[in-house]
């Protein structure tokens, strides 16, 4: 039997929420605790909005406004017709952790002494992060088998943010692709050893926001895959080089539009 | 719902389009055109030229290049830093932006400047409004407006020469933060040497399409 905790970056998180549901069900795996992360931290939201600025106001809109309904109009697989398909009765993680009585904490921040102390005293094999910022390495440390984290591009090549419009941006659709990477986490931003990559099949992706949901649907089944990998030893981690890879970072709406080109020109030219 | 957040984001997600840099860039130039003079002037006016947005004899790259005395003051520079690294826990040296286009200019081979180079464009991602504050030397608002201005020149030249998007994309950003402080900024020269790294920008985001 493996423990597994999940670390999620809001109480309503749909990917969170879908792979909490698959992993109590899974045999040989039990869901240990669930750590959640409150929305309410004005120094987090100060930090975000220095870093995101105005596109911290989408992420709010979409992710606690919108809720689920964000999906709704988007063609193609997401989270939500994956949710519908699998039938999960749950809105939020807290409604999950009361029917199956798992323990559950919320916290001002993944990184906070008391998010230390459930986590020590629970003593999981393995945590399942679906969200919520840089994981310190005192949290980092308390995991035996360490943290998953599935990224929403190929590693090593593009770390950090944004990687679905800086592959297009650099015009790379056709070597590296669009793509998820599951891998474990260390104090960098994606750069711990990789587990897995999965390449998303060349299609007619209209949009990023496409590329996106298509990716978060792999990513709830890879995160699950890693799972059974530490549980079965049957996965190993494959330590990244630094030099492989840049780091990126938030892109310009200008740069943004230049990768837009890039999408449609692929599309055209198929 | 998703009208009204869209009508909202529209509202506040502000940013400058290639267009407002025109127009704000010409608007500029008009006004100093009348009242300064100098090298400066006359490199903004062939770099405008250079963009086709006035007609004057426009600059070249070889216009662009540096003399062997700033090539020898560069390396000089790099020498005599204490530290191996231009910026450390977000301290800056004065003159990075500087020195490094002019060696990176020299030899774009250079892994030092690589170095160098990737840890200001962290820093400045992450301290955003607040990157380029901090210098082992103290220097005052004017100055620290010139190191910033300095520092956005290297990041759209190092773009260019190296086809890296990621420099362009911090050199937009920093040049939008650089925008609010100069309108408050005193003297014509720091005005027009925020004009030319504008134009850089733009000279670089033409070149790499961005």
């Amino acid at each position: 039997m493996i423990r597994v905790v999940v670390l999620a970056p809001i109480d309503n998180s749909l990917y969170a929420r879908l792979v909490c549901f698959r992993l109590r069900q899974e045999s040989g795996v039990q869901l240990a605790g669930i750590l959640v992360r409150s929305p309410w931290n004005l120094n987090r939201i100060r930090s975000e909005f220095t870093r995101d600025g105005t596109r911290l106001l989408r992420k709010v809109m979409d992710k606690w406004v919108r809720g689920d309904q964000r999906f709704s109009d988007q063609a193609g697989d997401n989270l939500m017709r994956l949710a519908e398909r699998w039938e999960l009765p749950f809105k939020t993680l807290k409604q999950l952790a009361a029917e199956y009585n798992i323990p559950r904490l919320v916290v001002s921040d993944h990184n906070h002494r008391r998010s230390e102390e459930f986590l020590n005293r629970i003593a999981p094999d393995l945590a399942v992060f679906t969200g919520g910022g840089l994981i310190r390495p005192n949290i980092l440390s308390i995991p035996s088998l360490g943290i998953l984290n599935c990224h929403t591009g190929i590693l090593p090549q593009y770390r950090g943010m944004d990687v679905v419009e800086w592959t297009a941006a650099e015009g790379r659709m056709g070597d590296v692709g669009f793509g998820a990477t599951l891998h474990l986490m260390d104090k960098g931003v994606d750069t711990g050893p990789i587990l897995k990559n999965v390449g998303l099949e060349p299609g007619n992706w209209k949009s990023f926001s496409q590329i996106r949901a298509a990716l978060e649907v792999s990513m709830v089944e890879m995160m699950l895959d890693g799972v059974r990998g530490f549980r079965d030893k049957t996965i190993t981690p494959r330590p990244q080089n630094p030099n492989d890879g840049r780091q990126y970072y938030v892109m310009h709406p200008r740069v943004r539009a230049a990768a837009e080109l890039q999408l449609l020109r692929q599309l055209k030219n198929g | 719902m998703k009208n009204f957040s869209n009508f909202l984001l529209g509202f506040v997600d502000r940013h400058l389009t290639p267009s407002d840099v025109r127009e704000f860039l010409l608007k500029e130039y008009e006004v100093l055109r009348d009242s300064a003079a100098g090298g400066e002037l006359a490199a903004l006016t062939s770099f405008l030229a250079r963009l086709g947005w006035v007609e004057s004899e426009s600059v070249t790259e070889e216009d662009l290049s540096y003399s062997e005395s700033d090539i020898n003051d560069a390396i000089n520079w790099m020498e005599r830093l204490e530290s191996d690294n231009v910026i450390k826990g977000g301290v800056a040296v004065v003159g990075a932006g500087m020195n490094l286009d002019i060696l990176d200019a020299f030899d774009s081979d250079m892994e030092w400047v690589r170095v160098q180079a990737q840890r200001l464009l962290q820093h400045v991602e992450s301290r955003r409004l607040k990157s380029l504050t901090n210098f082992k030397t103290e220097i005052n608002a004017q100055q620290i407006f010139a190191e910033r201005t300095a520092l956005s020149v290297f990041f759209s030249r190092y773009a260019r020469r190296h086809g890296d998007l990621r420099f362009i994309n911090t050199a937009f950003k920093l040049n939008e933060w650089l925008l609010v402080d100069y309108r408050r900024i005193q003297g014509q020269d720091l005005k027009i040497r925020f004009l030319l790294a504008l134009a850089e920008q733009e000279n670089s985001a033409k070149e790499l399409q961005a």
